[in-house]
């Protein structure tokens, strides 16, 4: 598994260092707007922010292009690798590099040290930047990038289960379709409350006077072991297809 | 007596195309054997079944006793004809690929057909000339220590220096205990280095015999074997 | 070593019969040692069980013998030779008497066709 791992990065090394080495420029571009030409912390912390989105995607394209390359190149399908194996190994390669990105990030909004006109704002960002909620945080951002490129491996093996010139579109349904279904088995399961925010933490707002809000509160959601297991669950399920579709159909 | 490989009855089809149909036979350690047919006769199809790239329909695969699958990769070397190498890689990359993933890699044979095939470790994989690439797509085959080797026209698209190497390669690295299964339509300067030949035409097997049977009973090459037997085609 | 193989026939008879003619010929002596399956395979480019069974053949008219551990021997009976080169001689001339009465002549007439040819191939050895 690390083997191919090893591999797997030695591929993309060039193309992963131009993105690392893109990113940190413009975050140091970022930096320079902010302490030297005076640009508004608001408008640094968004762009730092579509960096980080940019960055993040940039990276899932390279994962894929690699899953992809897994699948159909013959000297790799010839490989006496368990098919579990070979899948874990996209899955740490995935992790690798969903966490380049999340550390750029948050090494640049430690260095940026932005504060926002609403204190709301500077209190969630002052209660983010703890360990445990950071650790907790980027926990959840990584099982949930696992989970959406589990989902996705899931569909390009399907995709490669069928021939013909459309069977890319039945991936595409396939991926659709799951994640409609997701939304609505884990709105059943936990309410409609997310509303984006980490399930392992929840949001507690007090209202200021003038119903303003003041202060935001981050405090240990009660569910979250249940979301933790329910999360551990999908991704076992996934695998699990995933492994399947691979093992009895994929021939590209 | 069990064999190395034993097919059974195996059927292949790709939606409509029936790329296989009801092949049998059986392979024995030690040999070296000729695959033949024209374009669309199963072979490359039946060398996928063999190395584990695809599945058949129906029938049974079994190498070295076992059904197909990663752990008849192990022991199952197969030359293919697409690239077995990345862009990236520098020729001694292909080789510690081949050495990390496989346990049968021999070092020892590795070097001495780079040297023999004139093959530099710091080349670029993508620099290499269509000739040299072959010669390296036939080390890294020939490189294990596999009890199957699958040639799929490893003297195809060379010119004849090469070819003569990869012929004194093959005889080179001959063992008792492996088996080799080259597929080739080039025959005159190949057909002395089979045991046996078998040949498929539209999916099914038409002749399996040793070649010296073939030039005493039918007095003729497999070279003219093969222009009678495919002159329709 | 250089032999012009014929695909249409089979090639263990074909190195069997060049190695005879070594032999016979005084190429390869009584108690030369003969090279390894292996060498002789990879010389000339041909499968080792042909060559196997070339050498096996060899080995059964007793034309060579293995010596455990040092490998295949041309055979130290002269007599065995001396055998082979006339059930040798015996086939070409049988070949070469069918062939000339296929083309008409009578058995005196191919005694003083051959013996004026091999007068001839003398005066022509001894102009050179």
């Amino acid at each position: 598994m690390l083997k191919l791992l090893k591999y797997n990065w030695r591929m993309n090394s060039l193309t992963s260092y131009i993105v690392i080495a893109a990113s940190v420029i413009v975050y140091g571009l970022l930096l320079a707007c902010k302490y030297q030409w005076g640009w508004s912390d608001e408008i640094v912390f968004m762009f730092g922010l579509l960096v980080a989105v940019v960055t993040g995607l940039l990276f899932l394209i390279i994962a894929c292009v690699t899953f992809n390359h897994q699948l159909k190149s013959y000297h790799r399908r010839l490989l006496p690798i368990k098919t579990e194996v070979e899948i874990a190994s996209m899955l740490l390669l995935a992790a690798i590099y969903s966490l380049i990105p999340l550390l750029l990030k948050l090494v640049f909004l430690y260095l940026a040290d932005v504060t926002f006109n609403y204190s709301m704002f500077d209190s969630l960002l002052e209660q983010l930047l703890r360990v445990d909620v950071l650790a907790v945080l980027v926990g959840y951002m990584l099982l949930d990038s696992l989970a959406i490129f589990m989902l996705i491996m899931l569909a390009m093996s399907a995709t490669y289960a069928f021939k013909g010139k459309y069977r890319a579109w039945i991936g595409v349904l396939l991926f659709i379709v799951l994640s409609i279904v997701w939304e609505y088995v884990s709105n059943w399961l936990f309410g409609v409350n997310r509303q984006g925010a980490p399930p392992f933490v929840g949001i507690e707002i007090t209202e200021g006077e003038m119903s303003r809000i003041d202060w935001i509160t981050i405090r240990w959601n009660g569910e979250w072991l249940k979301m933790l297991l329910v999360s551990l669950t999908k991704l076992a399920l996934l695998f699990a297809a995933t492994t399947y579709i691979m093992k009895k159909h994929v021939e590209p | 007596m069990s064999h190395l490989l034993e097919v059974k009855d195996v059927y292949k089809s790709y939606w409509r195309k029936k790329a296989l149909q009801g092949v049998s036979f059986s392979i024995d350690r030690g040999k070296i054997i000729g695959l033949l047919g024209s374009n669309g006769s199963g072979k490359t199809t039946l060398m996928k079944l063999l190395a584990g790239l695809a599945r058949p329909n129906s029938g049974t695969i079994s190498i070295a006793g076992a059904s197909v699958g990663p752990a008849t990769k192990q022991v199952v070397s197969y030359m293919p004809d697409a690239p077995l190498t990345e862009s990236w890689m520098r020729v001694k990359d292909a080789f510690a690929f081949h050495r990390d993933f496989y346990p049968d890699f021999d070092d020892g044979k590795a070097k001495d057909m780079m040297q023999f095939m004139r093959l530099n470790a710091q080349d670029r994989v993508t620099s290499l000339s269509k000739g040299m690439q072959e010669r390296l797509q036939l080390t890294l085959a020939l490189s294990r220590n596999a009890s199957l080797y699958l040639l799929d026209e490893p003297i195809g698209g060379v010119d004849p220096v090469a070819r003569g190497n990869i012929l004194d390669a093959i005889v080179e690295y001959y063992n008792p205990e492996s088996s080799i299964l080259l597929a080739t339509h080039l025959l005159t300067d190949i057909e002395r280095i089979f045991d046996e030949v078998i040949m498929l035409k539209q999916g099914s097997l038409l002749l399996h015999e040793e070649v010296e049977e073939v030039r005493m009973k039918r007095g003729k090459s497999i070279d003219e074997l093969f222009k009678e037997v495919y002159a329709e085609c | 070593m250089a032999i012009e193989f014929d695909n249409n026939l089979p090639i263990y008879v074909q190195i069997m019969s060049y190695l005879k003619k070594q032999i016979v010929a005084g190429k390869l002596r009584s108690g030369d040692k003969i090279p390894s399956v292996r060498e002789l395979a990879q010389e000339l480019q041909i499968n080792p069980n042909t060559v196997q069974r070339t050498f096996s053949e060899l080995e059964r008219e007793g034309i060579v013998e293995t010596k455990r551990g040092l490998g295949r021997y041309v055979t130290s009976e002269e007599s065995k030779i001396m055998e082979i080169k006339k059930e040798m001689a015996g086939e070409l001339i049988d070949h070469f008497i069918q062939g000339m009465r296929e083309l008409g002549f009578a058995s005196s007439e191919i005694i003083s066709i051959v013996s004026d040819a091999m007068e001839q191939e003398q005066q022509r050895g001894e102009l050179e």
